[in-house]
């Protein structure tokens, strides 16, 4: 476990390495076609079951965004900035609107703070529970494939009530928001948080009480809080290795100060902790959604914002829902901007992935690395 | 005027033919294995609060296995170069072979049984003991790795449930006296196995997923961890034959244990005998298809470790109780 792994080469994936006892290493590689890899590949080497030599090997669906925000509008590249993770879409377009923001001095009005945290709290829901059906599938549990599929629905047509779109909404802009909240959306949203509550306890009852399920969970891949520290994980990784650290609570930004919420951490950092953190989120973003509704501020939605990025530098982040992620902006006048680094929480975690699987079994290998939350097109940008 | 075919004429009309070809042989199991794919997408379906199969059949997409059965046997026949080509055609066309042969063993009303012999549970078991051999077989043949992993689960697996299956069978045979098929049915008419072999039922019913690798135990094809394990290369026909005994032994071993725990065809006479045994074998195999939309897959160490030891444990108690049951108390 506590094993570094050393880098394989990538060109390696015939079985060259002896042991001691005389026998061969196998080295397996998983993905990009394998059913249990993303848009990316793990070249895993295993010694009879046990695997222990794990590289990933990124970069399948890397498109150069940061490349082609250089060469657009700051408006137009909101589309683009959401293309990389477009389940949890409107946490990395608050990061983009935040570092603009942030260099041009435009003060978003309350309502408009209220409405971008009501569409990050959705989108988190929403990207939890795709998380969670592949975390399902991954395990065998095709039940617990499709109910959650099933049950985004509830959040994408919200979701569509308010912004137009389902998934992809380029709802934040520079100075607040689109559109305001149509009538009747109250009501709605209070009515599909309560059903989706129920339907958590559904899930637990099934799939997190079954215990073949936390035979499988526990103890496996797990990830201590000084490994998660040193690697640099973030969001529901760190979370999950008792690590106390959310931007929501510690830099509050939009609305996240004015409402009551818990930052759910579990101490043992294994597969099973990382999944009841996604759990406990899911609660939580619930209650938010139900406070927002209540205590929204009458007023304006959005104020004018210039179209132009002046000359300075911007950090925005905000805690999306794999984690951390940051834009660093250079502004210098014009309609676009000199630079911007584009970081992520899946590439965060990336460094994890070896980490959580070394000394693992080769069976347990979805379980360990999918509860991490890596999304490769997120990583790779 | 037919003297030199009269034999062949003979032949056909037999009883006995028909049995082989129609039902419950060859046709039958052919249009049974695929009406149970479609069930077992309609079932998976409602449990997932889905749909599933609605559009090949006015009748709730009844035809979608038959559909995927044309499309598949279109695709290209394609044997991977580095294999060995007689037994990767050979594994899977001799696992569907001996699903046929299970089927054959069961008597599933008074008289329409293929092959009454005397040892029918024993045999039924041992002919199942190839299959795993075949999965490795299918596995080291295509020469690759993911397909060989799943071969050698196979093997594994079987080490895990085999001998558990055979003693809960036991206790059924040590009930009934015989290990005739249709006698351990009549053994029955007082009363279903199933009663005071409560505990063995249950063994038996854990066991025979385990042999017929449906989830929670499907390890050799684990998709998330090892893409179809062995069944990984074959294409076409041959995926198809690969895909087959899974069914067929579904509907073997459900009728199975129909009849040793749950009185066979026994019933009220007011329906046929055929009636009784079909929907008690199809609440078994409803009962299986469940499972698999209720647990995750297990890890082999953990299906080992429980095999080796609360399974095997069980399987003693249960005969212990069953002695106790049949002989009564020893007095000394």
């Amino acid at each position: 476990m506590s094993a570094p792994a050393k880098p394989v080469p990538l060109t390696t994936v015939e079985s060259t390495e002896t042991s001691d006892s005389g026998t061969q290493t196998l080295t397996l590689s998983v993905g990009p076609q394998h059913s249990g890899s993303g848009h990316m590949r793990l070249i895993v080497e295993v010694d009879g079951d046990i695997i222990v030599n794990v590289a990933p090997d990124p970069g399948y669906v890397h498109r150069g965004i940061e490349k082609i925000i250089e060469l657009r509008n700051i408006i137009k590249s909101i589309p683009v900035i959401e293309r990389p993770s477009i389940i949890d879409a409107s946490n990395l377009n608050h990061a983009w609107v935040r570092s603009i923001e942030e260099i041009q001095g435009v003060e978003v009005p309350r309502r408009g703070q209220y409405l971008r945290t009501l569409l990050n709290e959705m989108n988190r829901i929403m990207s939890h529970l795709y998380w969670l059906s592949i975390y399902g599938v991954f395990l065998g549990h095709t039940t617990m494939f499709m109910w959650p599929l099933g049950d985004r629905e509830l959040f994408i047509d919200l979701a569509e009530k308010l912004t137009g779109a389902r998934i992809t909404y380029s709802y934040l802009v520079p100075g607040g928001v689109r559109r305001d909240l149509p009538p009747g959306f109250a009501e709605e949203a209070v009515k599909r948080t309560e059903y989706f509550e129920k339907r958590l306890k559904e899930y637990d009852r099934i799939f997190f009480n079954n215990p073949l399920f936390t035979s499988r969970a526990k103890g496996i891949g797990v990830l201590s809080k000084e490994k998660a520290i040193e690697l640099g994980c973030t969001g529901p990784t760190l979370r999950g290795s008792g690590v106390d650290a959310d931007l929501r609570k510690d830099e509050p930004y939009a609305a996240y100060s004015e409402l009551d919420f818990e930052v759910s951490t579990r101490p043992d950092g294994d597969s099973f902790s990382r999944a009841m953190v996604h759990m406990d989120e899911m609660r939580e973003s619930c209650k938010m959604i139900r406070q927002i509704v209540k205590k929204i501020p009458a007023g304006p939605i959005r104020r004018k914002a210039p179209i132009v990025l002046p000359r300075g530098v911007a950090y925005g982040r905000v805690e999306s829902a794999r984690g951390e992620c940051s834009f660093y902006l250079i502004g210098e006048g014009g309609d676009k901007p000199y630079r911007a680094r584009y970081i992520t929480g899946s590439y965060r975690n990336m460094a994890a992935i070896p980490a959580v699987l070394l000394g693992n079994r080769l069976a347990d290998m979805p379980t360990a690395w999918w509860s991490i939350d890596y999304w490769p097109v997120e990583a790779d940008r | 005027m037919l003297g030199p075919l009269q034999p062949l004429i003979d032949m056909v009309t037999s009883p006995l033919f028909l049995m082989i070809v129609l039902f419950p042989g060859l046709t039958s199991i052919a249009i049974i294995g695929a009406l149970l794919g479609w069930l077992e997408r309609k079932v998976t379906a409602r449990v997932q609060l889905r749909i599933g199969p609605l559009y090949a059949s006015p009748a709730g997409g009844i035809l979608q296995m038959f559909a995927d059965l044309i499309k598949l046997s279109f695709k290209e026949l394609f044997v991977p170069e580095n294999s060995d080509a007689f037994f990767f055609i050979m594994a899977p066309t001799t696992g569907l072979v001996i699903g046929a042969a299970l089927v054959g063993l069961i008597p599933f009303a008074p008289g329409l049984q293929i092959a009454n012999i005397e040892v029918g549970l024993p045999a039924f078991l041992a002919i199942i003991t190839l299959s795993p051999s075949l999965v490795l077989l299918a596995g080291w043949s295509a020469n690759s790795k993911f397909p060989f992993i799943g071969g050698l689960r196979a093997l594994f697996q079987q080490t895990a449930y085999e001998i558990p299956l055979w003693l809960s069978a036991l206790g059924v045979i040590m009930m009934a006296g015989t290990l005739n098929l249709a006698q351990i049915v009549a053994a029955q008419s007082t009363g279903w196995f199933i009663i005071p072999q409560a505990l063995g039922a249950f063994i038996f019913l854990v066991t025979s997923v385990a042999e017929m690798e449906r989830l929670p135990f499907d390890l050799p094809e684990a998709e998330s961890e090892i893409m179809m394990g062995w069944q990984a290369e074959y294409p076409g026909v041959l995926f198809l034959a690969a895909q087959g005994p899974g069914f067929v032994k579904l509907y073997a071993f459900s009728a199975l244990f129909t009849t040793i725990y749950l009185g066979g065809f026994l019933g009220p006479s007011l329906l046929p005998p055929l009636f009784w045994m079909l929907s008690k074998t199809l609440v078994v195999i409803i009962l299986i298809m469940l499972l698999r939309s209720t647990f995750p897959r297990v890890r082999l160490d953990q299906l080992l470790r429980a095999g080796w030891t609360t399974l095997l444990t069980l399987a003693i108690v249960n005969i212990g109780i069953t002695y106790l049951l049949v002989v009564g108390l020893p007095t000394f």
